[in-house]
């Protein structure tokens, strides 16, 4: 039930929106087979220690959206705090604090702004969050080289 | 009756009448209070023995000519009554002006207006307006009343307190909006809408419409300052600075805009036809706190017909009545239904010494302000009728004439008669020309008014975008708005759905629970009215795309399909409703007016769903507070999927109407005799199920129904035998088989079995 015709026209409007008025640094495109599947690539914000690098997500809009969240995962490898190793993120935007009013542009603003500023006292993948901690300067090593490893050059 | 009864004092049998007549009916409330007729024979009769009456006994010929509706002749004697050298009216004497003027106005306000001359229906869009006023049921409104319901939406781009250019917009439960300070607020009773009298329920605090705010930026800046300008004028007028109060109302002029600055007014007492261009927009004006006439009101944002009328009120002040007078004619062209422009312009004829056309403003304010606020006017109004009255009476020494001849009884006096009847039988006095003359010009105006319309000062002179009325929900133009306690705004579908998850506010997350409890909301007319107006063809683009999603989401050829229990023809099935895509589908049933929905049972496999479900009308719903519900349905026919899909969340079928082969001729004996022995053998089943359990079933299915005159006809055979099916402990599985069985000997049989082995342990226990 995910074909054009019987596709929300909201999730038209934004994916217009999105093609026409890209937000600066993230690419969203629709799936050809699927118009609720967005394949993402969000680059490193600059001063972040993911600068450089370029990642993949993907982006689904379920059933119900916009009355639930799109489920977003990292497709690309990163340390991050916030960030676990299937790629799930921890967003509260993407969870309790969803409102139908929110859209795939904000929830990418969000992740793009999560990059930025890593929130270790929220984390999701505690062993990464343990060393921001502890040892900021070696955690943003470590992410620096994930970048280098995992993101870069493909 | 009898001549004799004239023996006695007719005085005192007239005040009888009529006190009898006033005890029953409030003064001035029918048009035909049968007492006075009696009256007004007396009177006649008096005068016709050749007796001289009391000045007493002319006032109150005067009276109940009055009360009769027969008022230029009513004029005629009031006019002889305060002829020169009688004395000045006595208190009594006053409530008899009090009691013509209050007809006058009635009388006025019930007035009949033919189509308007050389208007044809393609050409003129206030054509609707005036079918309005004389529609065919015979219940006339009256000018007051018809202003306020005036309108597609009964709202225009003002407020709706002040109609002025919104300062600091807030829309109420009810849908209207009005500028922070224009709203109601009464001490222990709180906000509520001065228009359609509807209490702010949401909140007890006002919360400024971000939307409309925008809006009203954009669109009408240049209004708003005109309007801070005039405030500023009223803060120097109160504080007597009449001169400084001036100049910043004619900068405020200047300010907005406004082309009539002495221009034509259209509404005036020349006898010419009226002339109006038939291409401005309808609007409405709003005659709000006439009693507050010698004051600003503080209450009041301003608009231009606004600072005319407070510049006429700081001229009058000052002394310098033309100019008064001439501002107070432009508000009455701005704003002719708007009592406040006509009383002022009363004033200022007042002044100028023209007294008759005074009191015709003054009428006129008088049909446009609402009854418990006309009362203080009143008794002014009344004091410039009796100058009138004056002015136009008979010299002193006019006589009465006496009637000749006795009175037709059977036929009818004309009441609205020619005044240049020359035979005069019935006129004991003579016919007013000025007078009559007046009340003509009276009527004359009425008629105008009540064509007229208001100009509508908030003209838009920016473009207009579609995208400036997109809900942040659905990201289209908005269907229905409905503005939360929160100031914002979104589709009246989209805001539900988005309640049906979380209680609170898509924007600002403020909680919206008894916004939610509430469930009575109404959609906010500003916007409706400017999306209608502005962007009347997206508008209408939008509308049927609302109906189209409508129906697609009801309609038979994708049913949604509530997955859940198994249900059965003609037996009730109460729901509790509290996921939010169950919610969904019942408003959608609701409001699309379908009210019913597919009701399968679960089935572990992939399909998710039975392939045979039935059809359940929806009878009632009841809300809880939070949104929860109570949905009560009664099932109607079977259908049998035939494809699966899902919407929304919930999911969907196409389906087929699926029902009982029609047993064959040779067969209906039989099957008769198999129905009849079922019967007999549920009934005793009954009789042997505890009381109690029998309660409990009652309580939730009802009685069993009886059989149908001819049951085997029935798409569904008897109701009785899905009753029963559905009584019976029976697990899910055994309930889908009855509903998959077409024939109803097949479904007899196997009711059979199970009430033969159900009765088998009945009788063990
Ligand atoms: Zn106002
Ligand atoms: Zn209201
Ligand atoms: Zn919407
Ligand atoms: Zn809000």
């Amino acid at each position: 039930m995910s074909g054009v015709g019987g596709l929300p026209r909201r999730i038209i409007k934004e994916t217009q929106r999105l093609m026409a008025e890209p937000v600066p640094g993230i690419s969203a495109v629709p799936d050809e087979n699927n118009a609720r599947y967005f394949h993402v690539v969000v680059a490193g914000p600059e001063g972040s220690p993911f600068e450089g690098g370029v990642f993949k997500l993907e982006l689904f809009l379920p059933e119900e959206y916009p009355m639930s969240a799109p489920k977003v995962r990292f497709l690309t490898k990163i340390y991050h705090p916030n960030v676990d190793k299937l790629g799930r993120i921890c967003l509260d935007i993407l969870k309790d604090k969803w409102s139908p009013a929110l859209q795939i542009r904000t929830v990418l603003l969000s992740i793009q702004a999560l990059l930025s500023a890593p929130n270790p006292d929220d984390p999701l993948q505690n062993d990464v969050a343990e060393l921001w901690k502890v040892n900021e300067a070696e955690a943003l090593r470590n992410a620096r080289e994930w970048t280098r490893l995992y993101a870069m050059g493909n | 009756m009898s001549t004799a009864a004239y023996s006695t004092n007719v005085s005192d049998r007239a005040r009888l009448i009529l006190q009898i007549h006033r005890r029953k009916k409030k003064p001035g409330q029918t048009m035909g209070d049968d007492g006075n007729e009696p009256v007004i024979r007396l009177f006649e009769e008096t005068l016709r023995t050749g007796k001289e009456p009391s000045t007493e006994d002319i006032w109150r010929y005067a009276g109940a000519l009055t009360r009769v509706g027969r008022i230029p002749e009513a004029l005629d004697v009031f006019a002889y009554c305060v002829r020169p050298r009688s004395n000045s009216p006595n208190l009594t004497q006053s409530t008899w002006l009090s009691e013509l003027l209050e007809k006058m106005v009635s009388c006025l306000n019930h007035i009949e207006i033919g189509p308007r001359p050389n208007a044809n229906k393609e050409s003129s869009p206030t054509l609707t307006s005036e079918q309005e006023s004389t529609e065919p049921s015979g219940k006339k409104r009256t000018l007051y009343q018809r202003e306020r319901e005036k309108g597609p939406t009964g709202c225009c781009f003002g407020c709706c307190g002040c109609g002025g250019v919104f300062c600091y917009p807030v829309t109420l439960s009810c849908g209207h909006t009005f500028c922070k300070r224009c709203v109601r607020y009464k001490e222990g009773l709180g906000y509520s809408c001065s228009m359609c009298g509807q209490k702010h329920t949401f909140s007890s605090q006002l919360v400024v419409s971000v939307i409309i705010a925008e809006l009203v930026e954009k669109l009408w800046s240049n209004e708003m300052e005109a309007a801070k300008l005039r405030t500023e004028g009223n803060a120097l007028f109160e504080e007597g600075n009449c001169e400084e109060a001036l100049r910043k109302y004619d900068e405020s002029v200047t300010l907005g805009g406004a082309p009539w600055n002495g221009c034509q007014p259209f509404l005036t007492l020349s006898p010419d036809p009226m002339t109006k261009g038939g291409t401005l927009k309808q609007g409405t004006a709003y005659s709000q706190n006439p009693h507050e006439f010698e004051s600003m009101s503080e209450d009041e944002t301003p608009d231009d017909a606004l600072v005319y009328s407070n510049r006429s009120l700081a001229y009058q002040r000052l002394g310098r009545a033309e100019e008064a007078l001439r501002d107070a004619e432009s508000a009455v062209t701005l704003r002719p239904k708007w009592a406040k422009a006509h009383y002022r312009r009363g004033a200022g004829q007042r002044s100028l010494g023209r007294v008759e056309e005074a009191f015709i403003s003054f009428l006129l304010c008088l049909c446009l302000t609402s009854e418990p606020q006309a009362s203080p006017i009143i008794s002014e109004v009344t004091k410039v009728l009796l100058s009138v009255l004056k002015l136009c009476s008979p010299g002193a020494g006019c006589k009465l004439k006496r009637p000749q001849g006795p009175r037709d009884e059977d036929s009818d006096p004309s009441r609205q008669e020619d005044p240049s009847d020359a035979g005069g039988s019935q006129q004991l006095v003579k016919p007013n020309t000025r007078l009559r003359h007046l009340w003509e010009r009276c009527l004359s105006e009425a008629k105008k008014l009540k064509r007229s319309e208001t100009v509508e000062f908030l003209r838009v002179k920016n473009d207009v975008k579609r995208g400036d009325f997109d809900c942040p929900l659905c990201l289209r133009m908005y269907w229905q708005p409905i503005t939360t306690p929160c100031g914002h705004t979104f589709c009246k579908s989209c805001l539900e759905r988005s309640l049906d998850h979380n209680p609170e506010c898509p924007l600002c997350k403020g909680p919206l629970d008894l916004f939610l409890a509430k469930r009575d909301w109404k959609v906010t007319q500003f916007l409706e009215y400017a999306m209608q107006t502005l962007l009347p063809e997206e508008f209408e683009e939008r509308m049927k795309i609302h109906e189209e999603e409508l129906r697609n989401a009801t309609g038979f050829q994708d049913m949604p399909i509530f997955v859940c229990t198994v249900a059965f023809p003609s037996v009730q099935c109460p729901l509790h409703v509290f996921e939010p895509r169950y919610r969904l589908m019942m408003r959608r049933a609701m409001e699309s007016g379908t009210r019913h929905f597919g009701m399968c049972s679960p089935t572990s496999d992939a399909q998710g769903f039975s392939g045979v479900g039935t059809l359940l009308e929806i009878r009632d719903i009841q809300y809880f507070p939070d949104g929860r519900s109570v949905v009560d349905t009664i099932g109607a026919k079977r259908f049998r999927v035939l494809t699966r899909g899902t919407r929304d969340g919930y999911n969907t079928a196409t389906v087929e109407p699926f029902m009982d082969m029609p047993p064959s001729e040779d067969m209906l004996t039989e099957l008769k005799k198999k129905h009849d022995e079922v019967r007999e053998e549920a009934e005793r089943w009954m009789e042997g199920v505890a009381r109690s359990t029998r309660d409990n079933i009652h309580l939730h299915f009802g009685s069993m129904p009886p059989v149908e005159p001819e049951y085997w006809t029935l798409p569904n055979g008897p109701a009785w035998v899905w009753w029963v099916i559905a009584i019976l402990p029976l697990d899910n599985n055994a309930q889908l088989a009855f509903l998959h069985m077409s024939g109803m000997e097949k479904r007899l049989n196997a009711l059979l079995r199970i009430l033969g082995y159900l009765g088998d342990r009945n009788g063990n226990i």
